[in-house]
């Protein structure tokens, strides 16, 4: 019986262990998580200091060339990264088009970013899928819809006929179906 | 063994001190879970908080912008001041892109679904913009123009007494935002689903008959029902576009050729995937003609291009004899864009050595074989016409006296520009530089008022505009 009790305590010391090791190893991971964000803050307080600098010395020197690239490239193809990942390609540049469409539709916002993080409008952005890797081919969709190609001809919905709990949207109407998505004005 | 001897054991059993300290480590056990869940829920409140703190901020701000926009339509409705009235235009339109953007926001189940209220915001801005520039170009309001005004007006009131109930209740604690969801909890969250969501569904419920409004701006409703002026009257059945794709792309044979549907408003397509080899995995041809006049409309082709071996002055001739074999004459390359091994080169109609910017095509051509894989003629085939160009009523001198002295003029052609309602207007381009920088300077080249400037960005990737 003494035995059997020694046994026991060993048990319950290393699960008490254990678990005190998880609470902070979780604690240790939210800590870096918000170390990661402070870094966010650290980093865009660093430029606008910068840009105060420059322009209180007066001495911004004209560039050459460039180094163009849309702001918002990566947002959109983290999106259609999140959305339509294993999708045929094309139905990838419809989700951007879709975005895109709807910046310039009266109803919705006018920028990318608004229109993207609307609530409830992507799941992705709800779930936490638009932070998932970022496969090569999103990008390369992303910048087809940037760059005006539509596949989808002005269609500013889409769902998934699987997945979607959403009434209201079966009722508009289907203008095409690309891979797994209808997509509907 | 009796209930008794039973009991008499545990009694022995208590004494023994590895009994009490197996209890201590599992109540010190509970003690710390409790610590934890009650940090827990603390963090989840706090999080609640927040929302719940910027929900209402976003919610009483678009309230705010929402009671100055009915308080300054009036005040532009009695006015009698050209000026007083600018100003007051430019005003609402601040207030209703502000109304907008914080409309946006809410947490509504389906935020989507407040799209009829979001549009009334965005058209009401973008119609008193227009008219303050109408007004500063000392142009009155029309009597049709005023009519819609005071429409728009009433639905702000309606609006905005709507809202002042629905603030009324949230400051009260009536109602709450619900959108954070308990797991665990689905059948009290249908009971009260989101009841300031269906209250909120319930005010763009009055927008059923909203009207249609056409006026001078970028979401006037005449905008998404333009009438292409490029394609040709006859329409082509579903069977006639699939032969005039395989045409289109030089294939005798395909895989497969899905078709996708029928959709656009603005022209009506066929969409078509074209798979050209199974053998090789993931390449598709995307292609869309038009009911139409059976055009080919805009194609893309997936195939990933390898390392470039031509470069762009190669691609250009790629792309230009393309576009002569399909029948695109008199086109004349502007901007490009060099990403994916690709180069991406739009092109311009030029008549009598005018540019006539309206009517695009782009072509992107793939720098490892030349090949063509994306074409996109869509702005072509809304806007090109035969057009009858005037001469312009003022001298390139005269122009030139409309533009900055500090902007450093290094071209000047005739050019032919949409602008954001739509319309064209017939101009003289300024291409120059100033502080380093490269712009192009729009006058229009009977009236001399500046139309656009844009800013042109060149590197080592390409020339765009901005």
């Amino acid at each position: 019986m003494g035995k059997l009790l020694k046994k026991y305590s060993l048990f319950i010391l290393l699960l008490l262990i254990s678990f005190i090791l998880s609470v902070y190893s979780a604690k240790l991971i939210y800590d870096i998580k918000k170390a990661s964000y402070e870094n966010i803050e650290k980093k865009l307080e660093k430029a606008l200091e910068s840009t105060n600098k420059e322009v209180l010395n007066e001495s911004i020197e004209t560039q050459g060339s460039t180094s163009y690239q849309n702001k918002d490239l990566y947002l959109l193809a983290r999106v259609i990264n999140g959305e339509a990942r294993g999708e045929p390609y094309i139905g990838q540049v419809a989700i951007g088009a879709v975005v895109i469409n709807r910046t310039k539709h009266p109803g919705f916002p006018k920028t990318i970013s608004g229109v993207i993080y609307q609530p409830g409008a992507f799941s992705c952005v709800s779930d936490g899928q638009i932070n998932a890797k970022l496969e090569p081919t999103a990008l390369k969709a992303a910048r087809d819809a940037l760059n005006g190609w539509d596949p989808t001809n002005g269609c500013i919905y889409y769902y998934n006929p699987a997945k979607t709990t959403n009434r209201w949207i079966w009722s508009r109407k289907v203008m095409l179906v690309i891979g797994k998505h209808r997509f509907a004005k | 063994m009796s209930i008794l001897g039973g009991y008499k054991e545990l009694r022995e059993r208590l004494k023994s001190v590895r009994l009490w300290s197996v209890m201590a480590v599992t109540l010190g056990i509970l003690v710390i879970v409790a610590l934890w869940g009650v940090n827990q829920y603390r963090g989840k409140a706090n999080y609640h908080n927040y929302l719940t703190n910027m929900w209402h901020r976003a919610f009483f701000d678009m309230v705010g912008y929402i009671q100055n926009i009915q308080a300054t339509l009036s005040k532009a409705e009695v006015s009698g001041d050209d000026r007083q009235r600018a100003v007051l235009y430019t005003e609402v339109w601040r207030n209703a892109f502000a109304a907008q953007e914080n409309l946006s926001q809410l947490p509504i189940e389906n935020n989507v679904a407040l799209e009829r209220t979001a549009k009334y915001l965005t058209q009401v801005g973008d119609l008193s913009f227009s008219l303050s520039k109408q007004l500063m170009s000392g142009k009155k309001e029309t009597l049709s123009q005023l009519k819609q005004l005071k429409k728009l007006r009433a639905y702000a009131d309606k609006l905005s007494n709507n809202l002042n109930e629905l603030a009324l209740e949230i400051s009260q604690g009536r109602l709450r935002w619900g959108e954070v969801r308990v797991v665990g909890t689905s059948r009290f969250r249908r009971i009260a689903q989101n009841v300031t969501s269906s209250r909120m569904l319930a005010v763009e419920a009055g927008f059923k008959d909203y009207p249609t409004l056409i006026y001078d701006g970028p979401f006037s409703d005449h905008v998404s029902r333009q009438i292409p002026k490029g394609l040709p009257e006859k329409l082509v059945s579903k069977e006639q576009a699939k032969k005039i794709v395989l045409d289109f792309l030089n294939l005798k044979r395909a895989d497969a050729v899905n078709y996708l549907g029928l959709s656009g408003d603005r022209i009506k397509v066929y969409t078509f995937e074209i798979i050209p080899d199974r053998r090789i995995r993931d390449r598709t041809i995307t292609i869309a003609i038009s009911k139409k006049g059976g055009k080919v409309i805009w194609m893309i082709d997936n195939r990933a291009s390898s390392s470039p071996k031509i470069g762009v002055a190669k691609a250009k001739e790629n792309a230009k004899k393309f576009l002569l074999e399909k029948g695109f004459a008199n086109m004349i390359d502007t901007f490009y864009l060099k990403q994916d091994n690709t180069a991406l080169i739009n092109y311009i109609y030029q008549q009598n050595g005018v540019k006539i910017y309206p009517d695009m095509v782009k072509v992107r051509v793939a720098l490892d074989t030349g090949q063509i894989v994306g074409f996109d003629a869509t702005a072509y085939y809304m806007s090109h016409t035969s057009r009858k160009i005037p001469k312009p009523a003022i001298s390139e001198r005269q122009a030139r006296n409309f533009i900055s002295k500090n902007f450093d003029v290094q071209s000047v052609s005739l050019a032919i520009i949409p602008l954001n309602s739509g319309k064209e207007v017939f101009t003289y381009e300024f291409l120059g530089k100033y502080d380093g920088k490269y712009f192009a300077d729009y006058i229009n080249a009977i009236t001399g008022k500046e139309e656009n400037i844009l800013e042109i960005i060149k590197d080592p990737n390409g020339i765009l505009s901005m």
